[in-house]
């Protein structure tokens, strides 16, 4: 049985701990992953007031306390598009365009979900909004375990998919001519009764303008100075998505498709991350043949989960059967940790245990990217929040 | 492998009550088309205890004997049993001989590992294993190869994966029908001409034979099959069996009354399905008896014949001379039993209340749960096997001593309106499952993938089953759950040759197969 210690003190207000006179915290343990190619074992690692302060085979425990720890330590796991955390907070049907939105402003740090992210090994989660919006606003990146909101991980989320157009309010509704038919199958570029772009163009019309409206808050990713979050999901909407960025340098996250390996090396030269969407193991073969090409092409990318309607497992099931399908051991493990953060551009704050990063930690009883390996203990930010 | 009763109304008239003491016996024995002697090789063994990992090899449980044989319903096997005892103890130090004289069926295998998984819990290091006319001839360290032999080696020798649970070779309608009745055969629903990729991605994991059946939403969906995955397009090969189980799925309603109800109807089919096998062994007898009756009459006549045929004369001048005429004498014959109507359904359900056949049951509430263990009690030779079992932990007491193996798989993702988004899956509780001393046996499901069935087991480990418990729930206890216990799911002799080489521990993630061998050939090779 777990028992979870949920810190949720000060720390919500989004500002990581800091404290001068931090104690000092060395864990050993039998073996410790750094997560960037290098495994030592006995190993340590020094954490002073949330942050790593060091990691390697021996390091000096002045003045700092001990723990010694059985099993495999290693970096917290990252989880990317999460669209079930927030709820119902980011549906909205009525605008299509929601630039001023912030899903932090809604977001509850203490449901359940949270705590069983934490209490199997994922520290961090991307959060998307759930919407049927062609800008949805700004998403958010939470620490697990202690709810704690980054100040830095609020992308921009625009869409690229048909999920845009599903659900929207119906502006004929209770009218009695067919309007129905040309709110969803309208010519391109057309414009419904209420304004609202209803295809692929039309949505790119509109996604345009606002784009190069510097009243518009969606203006800012152009150029980089807000991140984006580019949601698509076959193989013609990525491609729209990276023609986008690259025309106007936007800096980011494309989540996409199973397809999405075909496109590699337009990812790579566009500078994207990717979040690759959930894939079941009922048909793995185009998921795994796109982590594949994302490997090879050096693109850095991670796996989305859905943690209210999926196991957490399912993360660590996608980056086994990517190792099935032919990756490495590190390869997958960094698809869950390191490449996740570097897809959101986190790659100085999380996903490995390097001097300088956040002490999210976790202790495995077995090698940390095998499905037979147990959680046994989970620190976030240097505070354990999990221990079985 | 051929069955001695098909359910065909002939062979039943003809031979129904010599069938169920021979045939079916052999048939849950799973001993065909196999020499006697060789199949007496195979001990009888516990199906699910694990705890016997440190049990001698030479000594099987007596108890253990006893508990398989009763299942097996044979008067008969008294012979085989004494037989199997006395070649247990000199197995695998016994050199190998050739099984018969003449040449082999097929290829002669010479598999050498740095581990062989006898079954989980019971290793060899670098071992060997001879395969020859489709079964294991031999299991040893210091085994030569045999002229001519195919040498194949790797890192580690174990016996291929069982999928208990899996939807290969059936088209989604066929699955998901309720439409269906007892006696439906799933072997009538396969389609081996279908996508095949599953299939092969299937046997590409290791996963050498699977468990599929039609109509997962009916009452009683009929019986599945066991498929061997290496061998799509051979029909002898294909099948292990044509009637693994039969399967019913429980909580259609979701009204509480009508859920007690599902039991009770449940229980009652099954034993009119034990009546009409009753009410047919009765007319076996009685039609034996009739037949043995009219054969002394005939026999009485016959001697009495010239006698009878002088007085049958004398009585015809007799009425000649009265002018009369003769009536010819009448034997007064004894009327044959009354034929029962015949009735497939009833006959399958017989079989199974009778245990020649397992039956899986798809519940996962406590309340039908403790229903269906209760009214499952006054059949002892029923042989339940729970599928889902969400709640299972609830009646954990009773499902650990009477040793009902409960089936898991991965949870659907689940739908966060309807169900509390912290509702675990079945395969998340194998852990809490094998500790409460319940045998747990792992299938992909409905929605899950037979090629993912080895991570699943891997999963279940990070879940809290123990290796042993995960490796025992894709090998030993499946084949022990369908009555393939001494056929299946171990590296021993006398077993089926359905075999692994891999590069690695069964259950970690990078491992790959390298060889498979399923019914003695080589199915499956690294491709050059």
């Amino acid at each position: 049985m777990f028992l979870l210690a949920l810190t949720v003190a000060a720390s919500l207000a989004g500002a990581p701990p800091q404290e001068t006179n931090a104690p000092t915290v060395v864990l050993r343990a039998d073996h410790v992953h750094t997560g960037t190619g290098a495994v030592h074992s006995p190993g340590m690692v020094k954490v002073r007031a949330g942050r790593i302060v060091d990691v390697g085979a021996s390091l000096n425990t002045d003045g700092a306390s001990v723990l010694e720890l059985k099993g495999h330590l290693s970096a917290g796991m990252v989880a990317l598009g999460d669209q079930t955390l927030l709820g119902e907070q980011g549906v909205d049907t009525t605008r299509f365009v929601l630039g001023e939105a912030e899903t932090r402003l809604g977001f509850d740090p203490r449901q359940p979900a949270m705590q069983r992210l934490a209490q199997e090994g994922v520290t961090t989660v991307v959060l998307t909004p759930p919407s049927h919006s062609l800008v949805a606003g700004r998403g958010l990146i939470a620490k697990t375990g202690t709810g704690r909101v980054l100040a830095n991980g609020q992308a921009m989320h625009v869409a690229f998919d048909a999920e845009m157009f599903v659900d929207r309010a119906d502006p004929m509704e209770g009218q009695d001519f067919g309007g129905g038919f040309f709110f969803f199958f309208g010519p391109n570029g057309a414009v419904n009764p209420n304004g609202y772009k209803s295809s692929y163009s039309g949505a790119a019309e509109v996604l345009e303008e606002n784009v190069q409206d510097p009243n518009s808050p969606v203006s800012k990713i152009a150029g980089g100075e807000v991140t984006a979050w580019l949601r698509s999901s076959d193989r013609a909407e990525s491609a729209r998505a990276i023609a986008f960025a690259k025309r106007h340098k936007v800096q980011g996250t494309l989540e996409a498709g199973p397809r999405i390996g075909d496109l590699a090396a337009e990812v790579k030269a566009s500078g994207l991350g990717v979040a690759l969407t959930m894939f079941r193991e009922t048909d793995p073969h185009f998921a795994t043949q796109s982590a594949l090409a994302l490997t090879r092409a050096g693109v850095p990318y991670g796996f989305c989960l859905s943690a209210k309607e999926q196991p957490v497992a399912s993360l660590r099931m996608a980056a086994a059967l990517c190792r099935r399908a032919g990756l490495t051991a590190d390869q997958s493990w960094r698809a869950l940790t390191s490449g996740a953060a570097q897809a959101v551009g986190l790659e100085k704050q999380v996903g490995a245990l390097r001097q300088g990063l956040d002490a999210d930690l976790v202790l495995w009883d077995g090698q940390p990217g095998e499905l037979t390996s147990r959680v046994l203990q989970v620190w976030v930010d240097g505070q354990k929040v999990s221990a079985r | 492998m051929r069955f001695l009763v098909k359910r065909s109304p002939f062979l039943l008239a003809v031979g129904l009550a010599s069938s169920i003491s021979t045939g079916w016996a052999q048939e849950a024995n799973g001993s065909h088309d196999w020499e006697g002697s060789l199949v007496a090789a195979a001990p009888s063994e516990t199906p699910f205890a694990l705890q016997d990992g440190n049990e001698e090899e030479g000594k099987p449980k007596e108890a253990n004997a006893q508990k398989d044989d009763s299942k097996d319903d044979s008067k008969d096997d008294d012979e085989k049993k004494s037989k199997a005892k006395k070649k247990d103890k000199d197995k695998d130090e016994e050199k190998p001989e050739p099984l018969s004289l003449a040449a082999p069926q097929g290829p002669v295998l010479y598999l050498k590992g740095e581990r062989v998984i006898v079954r989980p819990g019971k290793e060899i290091e670098n071992g060997q294993v001879i395969v020859r006319d489709g079964r294991i001839m031999a299991v040893g360290t210091d085994l030569e190869a045999p002229e001519g032999a195919r040498v194949l080696e790797g890192a580690v020798i174990c016996a291929g994966f069982m999928d208990s649970f899996s939807t290969l070779g059936l088209d989604r309608a066929s699955l998901t029908t309720s439409g269906s009745e007892p006696s439906a055969r799933t072997v009538d629903a396969l389609d081996f001409f279908g996508p095949d990729h599953d299939r092969q991605n299937a046997l590409k994991a290791g996963v050498l034979v699977a468990e599929s059946h039609i109509a997962m939403n009916a009452d009683f969906g009929g019986t599945g099959v066991l498929l061997r995955t290496g061998w799509a397009h051979d029909p002898e090969k294909r099948l292990l069996t044509d009637e693994s189980a039969m399967w019913s799925r429980l909580e259609r309603s979701g009204n509480v009354v009508t859920r007690v109800e599902e039991v009770d109807s449940l229980i009652s089919k099954l034993e009119s399905g034990g009546d009409y096998l009753k009410s047919w062994r009765t007319y076996e007898t009685k039609l034996a008896e009739w037949e043995k009756e009219i054969a002394e009459l005939e026999e009485e006549l016959e001697k009495d014949f010239k006698k009878a045929k002088k007085d049958r004369e004398k009585d015809i001048e007799k009425a000649k001379e009265k002018g009369k005429e003769h009536k010819e004498k009448r034997h007064k014959e004894p009327k044959p039993p009354r034929k029962p109507r015949f009735d497939p359904d009833k006959e399958i359900l017989g079989r199974v209340i009778e245990g020649k056949m397992p039956l899986v049951v798809v519940a996962t509430r406590a309340a039908v749960l403790r229903n269906l263990l209760e009214a499952t009690k006054p059949f002892p030779s029923l042989r339940l096997v729970i599928a889902g079992g969400d709640q299972a932990l609830h009646v954990a007491p009773e499902l650990a001593a009477r040793k009902i193996p409960v089936m898991v798989w991965p949870s659907e993702p689940l739908s966060s309106s309807s169900v509390p988004s912290d509702t675990r899956g079945s395969l998340e509780l194998a852990g809490d499952l094998a500790r409460a001393g319940i045998p747990v046996v792992i299938g992909s499901g409905f929605s899950g993938s037979s090629a993912a069935l080895p991570l699943y087991a891997s999963l279940a480990v990070g879940y809290g089953l123990p290796e042993e418990h995960a490796l025992a729930a894709i090998t030993t206890r499946p084949a022990a759950a369908f009555g393939m216990q001494n056929e299946l799911g171990q590296v021993r002799r006398g077993r089926r040759a359905e075999l692994l080489i891999l590069d690695g521990d069964p259950l970690a993630v990078g491992t790959q197969v390298q060889f498979a061998i399923s019914g003695g050939e080589v199915v499956l090779e690294p491709q050059k």
